[in-house]
């Protein structure tokens, strides 16, 4: 690929071209997978810049317009923001093996206090010690039985962790009750007239979650909006999928407590139809009141 | 040649990628049917004609106006959600977990070369990558179209890992890569 080419390759992807030159690189592409393979390429280091946030401000909103309407850039986007985390998370073990352990044990003690599932990170930070290692070239294979027996003695110490990550998993509940989740069952169809649901929220509610039974939901993904009675929407959501719940079939709404001011709203589910057009599924009617 | 015409229909903007790409290879495959020749080397090209006018088609039904406001307003929407927010912290926790797996499953040189590529900003990031293709002995196209087959590879199998632990609540799958 002669020099330069790479920005052709990103002018391509952004709608920045002109019709001919994208026609005649579609061309190269069905020609030869190489220059398929490069322009995939391309559109992974565009997608890596934006979730760094290095994209200069013109191609950003180009590619946020794109954004908006991919699902499929969307996935992509999810993957690379994974990918990039945990390459920089391993990268940060790439420092001299003591600073690099000492560093290891204080984080994973630190993240025992921080998150639930924490076994999860510390074999990750296990995995990771010896990838590092094992990249470091030279004796790779000494490296790698040293490791090994670090890995070990790792797990040992896991084992002994356990008990103080649970103490102080403890602690954490503890302190996260502040956050008060209220969850309602909603049935389609009911209108205050005849008696729609009542939410009482207490002083202290944080988040409320709308669980939607649904009887016979269209194939996902479903979209949610809720508005007020007078049509004016307040919240939206798209990529919903019904699961099981005790009442059957349902979409969960998590709304923040502060979207939802005392008064009467209107949830309405859709499913799209293989035009890509909103369709009604179901309206549920309820009453926001919070105790005073 | 499917996959190829589902990345260009993305790339064109085409509504549904996946349904044009085989409307166009039914298209084709009618045209042969119905006794069409078309040489073997010409192939790849006779798809792209058929798909460029299948996309032209799409174009001459313009979208509704909803539908174009809708995406604008979910977008701002969702930035503007505090609870969007934690879900989409958790899903990224999820697809973090698929990630470690998946990245298990690759040799130990490959998952190296995928993270270590990744690493770093600007002029960090240039010089390792200059200094990964040196230590391979090939040209810097040739490591990034490397290092693309093995994160295509990768996505794949996270985005499958993440399907089957049913932990994504946000966008649909696809996984045309």
């Amino acid at each position: 690929m002669p020099p330069g080419d790479h920005e052709r390759l990103t002018r391509y992807l952004l709608g920045e071209l002109p019709d001919a030159e994208a026609e005649a690189l579609e061309d190269e592409c069905f020609d030869d997978d190489e220059t398929q393979a490069a322009l995939e390429a391309a559109e992974d280091d565009l997608v890596d810049a934006f979730v760094r946030g290095t994209l200069p401000p013109e191609r950003l909103r180009a590619f946020e317009s794109r954004y908006a309407a991919s699902p499929e850039l969307r996935e992509r986007v999810q993957f690379a923001r994974a990918l990039l985390r945990m390459s920089d998370e391993r990268a940060g073990a790439a420092a001299p093996p003591a600073r690099r352990w000492t560093a290891a044990w204080a984080a994973a003690a630190a993240l025992a206090a921080a998150v639930a599932g924490w076994a999860l990170v510390d074999q990750r930070g296990a995995r990771r010690e010896r990838d590092t290692a094992v990249l470091q070239g030279g004796q790779r294979a000494r490296e790698a039985r040293e490791l090994e027996a670090r890995l070990r003695a790792a797990a040992e110490e896991l084992e002994r962790s356990r008990a103080e990550q649970h103490r102080l998993q403890g602690l954490l509940e503890e302190a996260r009750r502040p956050l008060k989740v209220a969850s309602f069952a909603l049935a389609a169809g009911l209108t205050r007239d005849i008696g729609g649901t009542v939410l009482d929220l207490t002083r202290d509610t944080t988040v409320v979650r709308l669980h939607l039974a649904l009887i016979a939901p269209p194939p996902p993904p479903l979209e949610a909006e809720i508005q007020t009675p007078e049509g004016r929407e307040l919240w939206r959501a798209r990529g919903l999928r019904p699961r099981p719940t005790a009442e059957g079939l349902a979409v969960t709404l998590t709304l923040g407590t502060d979207q939802l001011p005392d008064g009467d709203y209107v949830a309405t589910v859709f499913g799209l139809d293989r035009g890509g057009r909103r369709e009604e599924t179901a309206s549920f009617a309820f009453r926001v009141r919070r105790a005073r | 040649v499917r996959r190829k015409l589902i990345r260009f229909f993305e790339w064109r903007r085409g509504r549904f990628p996946e349904d044009m790409a085989d409307e166009v290879i039914d298209r084709v495959g009618r045209r042969l049917a119905e006794g069409e020749r078309i040489r073997t080397a010409d192939a790849p090209r006779y798809f792209l004609g058929v798909a460029r006018n299948l996309l032209r088609e799409s174009w001459a039904q313009p979208r509704a106006p909803e539908e174009l406001s809708d995406e604008v307003a979910t977008s701002a929407s969702l930035a503007r959600d505090p609870s969007a927010e934690a879900e989409a912290a958790a899903r990224t926790e999820a697809w973090m977990a698929c990630l470690d797996r998946c990245l298990e499953r690759l040799p130990v040189e490959s998952r190296q070369l995928v993270l270590l590529y990744h690493q770093d900003q600007k002029r960090a990031r240039i010089e390792r990558r200059q200094e990964l293709a040196r230590r391979l002995g090939i040209g810097r196209n040739a490591l990034r179209i490397r290092v693309f087959r093995l994160r295509a590879g990768l996505e794949a199998c996270v985005r499958a890992c993440v399907a089957a632990s049913g932990t994504d609540t946000g966008t649909r799958s696809t996984g045309n890569r």
